[in-house]
């Protein structure tokens, strides 16, 4: 096993990776940008590195900085996480260059997935479901030739892409030429590669995934799936396991599927074979990631496996503790991701600090959160700022206990959150029967609004009582308008009463 | 005795709050309630309103010059304006007539698409903003010739930040 692992991520998941390091004994190193100084994961960490300034490109992106930094703290193992570098062939094989193991597949594995493209092309060779669609040539005018002849609405796409980056959706014809510069632009600054291809859109199609892992012996086993249909700007914010539309016959051939898909790269370590399935059942290959998947907790949750030391063990040499006989889905999990951003004006991001945070608690409750109070999203990174995830007896008994959890989470500060939203989305008649396509926020949530009723007197009573309070720590604390920090009075005057209760 | 007068979503409302014995009477419009409350860590107060308890929390928000109040009360957060009774608090500022054109979220310009005395119609893309790997295209929301611009390609732009301006 490996002494000492460097985890090249930030966030919740470098959070959740160091967590596990901890639990397997092995030493951990973080790196960190300079706005991350304070960051969760910097803490958590035995040894932190500065690795540069806040853009990623200089940071988070920067390989050699990584590797040199592995090495000079001694480190075994480096764990990509997801996001950065984590599908980064060159990554993986300078890391394997420089006699540190690399936690994930082989980087020949993640180059052949890594093009969009070249995995259709092995998919079609393995006998795996592909959408039609065209890829041979990447000129706007072959692109706009072979959409002629697909017919519209079309699907552009990023032959390097994922999280929906450099993707639009094409309804006519003389839509397709604007689409393909900014998808082609989008593409350049996210990968790096502005390649295209085409793909005919599947309508109110599913989206789900199955989890897939293999060993060093040739053990390969699929943990099941999860649907992640519910989806924003083509980036998931709720995902489920089981899916409400598989039965046991369509679940077991998408999983000898996703094996097959698995199969045709010989993967090893934990990756995700991510499918559409349409309103009749029919599914196709998507894309795979080779990567651990931001929501892997609710496999976690119904398998009670860890993928992350699952995936550590693997690239160990240690073979898989459990075979396909052997897994079986308990309960029903499902995960928000809970972001720093607006629903009601589109789902734009949101910057700042963030005062309160009070994580929600109880059985069957995860939250793997990469902020806490007091720290600011910056516009840098992802606006994830944490995954909520709960395990219950059914899919009813899970949606309660989520819309519940959602319900007691506080996030108070500068950020506006999706915390409301994805509470009313729970709620919805159309969730809870299961009817999870992916045009399902633009079709059941599209207006949505914070409400505008008027507020309870509690509100209007809670605002006067801290107001009151913080004018009386005004008038008696000489710091606070020094400092100009209206809240730090609250910690220093931590049970200061207003009035008398009755204890 | 204290006189509040809090805007929420463009509402006024006036609280007072007289010391009552342990508490306090707390008085909105013709509604009078008892209240005990006891403040805890990380903003969060214990309320009790003629006998019903309640858990709220608070904070202020970071930027001082919009002084506002943040109230999380059972899943919902509403934002509380103080306005200050002697000094009235400046409303928000319109944007000058003409079509002038904001940042709608906070972002690093990527690309100007526009020049000053450039002639546009209504949608032509002007500027792409890029935030969190995000790219969003700022539109033009009339027919107009660029006047001015305010931003350049690698400037981080904050959030209702004007960035170009149109006359028609």
């Amino acid at each position: 096993m490996f002494t000492k692992t460097l985890v090249a991520n930030r966030g919740e998941i470098a959070v959740r990776i160091l967590r596990a390091c901890r639990e397997m004994g092995i030493a951990t190193v973080a790196v960190y940008s300079e706005v991350d100084v304070n960051a969760p994961h910097v803490w958590l960490a035995d040894e932190a590195v500065l690795i540069g300034p806040a853009p990623a490109r200089e940071s988070y992106l920067c390989i050699d900085k990584i590797v040199a930094a592995a090495q000079r703290h001694g480190c075994t193992a480096i764990h990509p996480g997801y996001g950065f570098l984590a599908e980064n062939a060159a990554f993986a094989e300078a890391v394997i260059a420089a006699g540190i193991a690399f936690i994930g597949p082989d980087p020949a594995t993640i180059r052949a997935m890594g093009s969009k493209t070249a995995a259709r092309r092995l998919m079609i060779e393995a006998g795996v479901p592909v959408i039609p669609g065209y890829q041979e040539e990447g000129t706007d005018e072959a692109l706009f030739a072979a959409a002629q002849k697909l017919g519209f609405p079309i699907l552009v796409k990023a032959a390097a892409g994922g999280g929906g980056k450099g993707m639009r959706t094409v309804e006519r014809a003389d839509e397709l030429r604007p689409a393909l510069q900014s998808a082609r632009r989008e593409a350049q600054n996210a990968f790096g590669d502005d390649q295209l291809f085409l793909e005919k859109l599947i309508q109110q199609p599913h989206h789900i995934e199955f989890q897939i892992v293999g060993d060093r012996f040739g053990n390969l086993v699929h943990l099941f799936e999860r649907e992640c249909s519910i989806q924003r700007r083509h980036q998931k914010i709720i995902e489920e396991t089981p899916s409400p539309l598989l039965d046991d016959d369509l679940r077991q051939r998408m999983g000898t599927a996703a094996l097959a898909a698995a199969r045709a790269v010989d993967y090893v370590n934990a990756g995700t074979v991510e499918f559409l399935v349409d309103g009749d059942g029919n599914f196709y290959f998507l894309e795979m990631n080779t990567r651990l998947q931001v929501e892997h907790p609710i496999t976690e949750l119904v398998t009670g496996i860890d993928l992350v030391k699952t995936q550590i063990a693997i690239t160990a040499g240690q073979p898989l503790p459990f075979t396909q006989a052997t897994v079986q889905q308990r309960g029903h999990a499902i995960e928000c991701r809970v972001y720093a951003e607006d629903p009601a004006t589109g789902f734009l991001p949101a910057i700042g600090k963030l005062q309160v945070v009070q994580e929600p608690v109880g059985p069957g409750i995860r939250v793997d959160a990469g902020v806490v109070s007091g720290d600011t999203v910056s516009l840098h990174y992802d606006p994830l700022l944490a995954k909520l995830s709960v395990l219950g007896m059914d899919r009813a008994d899970a949606i309660a206990k989520m819309k519940q959890a959602l319900q007691d989470y506080v996030i108070l500060g500068d950020v506006v959150t999706n915390l409301a939203f994805l509470r009313d989305l729970c709620a919805h008649p159309a969730f809870q029967a299961g009817r999870t396509t992916t045009d399902f926020i633009e079709q059941y949530m599209g207006n949505w609004q914070t409400p505008t009723a008027a507020p309870p007197d509690s509100v209007l009573i809670a605002a006067a009582l801290a107001e009151m309070l913080a004018r009386s720590t005004r008038t008696t604390t000489q710091t606070v308008a020094e400092m100009g920090d209206p809240y730090s009075p609250w910690q220093h005057l931590n049970g200061f009463r207003l009035g008398v209760t009755s204890g | 005795m204290v006189d509040f007068c809090f805007e929420i979503d463009a509402e006024q409302f006036r609280v007072n709050v007289e010391a009552d014995g342990d508490g306090y009477e707390v008085i909105i419009s013709d509604r009078r309630y008892q209240v005990n409350g006891q403040l805890q860590a990380n903003g969060q107060i214990n309320l009790i309103i003629d006998g019903q308890r309640q858990r709220v929390y608070t904070a202020t928000a970071n930027n001082p010059a919009t002084n506002q109040r943040i109230v999380w009360l059972a899943g919902e957060t509403w934002t509380v304006i103080p306005i200050d009774a002697q000094a009235q608090r400046p409303r928000h500022t319109t944007q000058p007539s003409g079509g002038s054109l904001t940042a709608t979220m906070p972002g690093q310009v990527r690309a100007l698409l526009v020049a000053v005395g450039d002639v546009v119609t209504s949608g032509d893309p002007l500027i792409i903003l890029e935030a969190m790997k995000m790219e969003l295209r700022i539109s033009a929301p009339d027919a107009g010739t660029v006047t001015k611009i305010n931003c350049a390609v690698g400037d981080v732009v904050m959030r209702g930040q004007l960035l170009i301006e149109l006359v028609e």
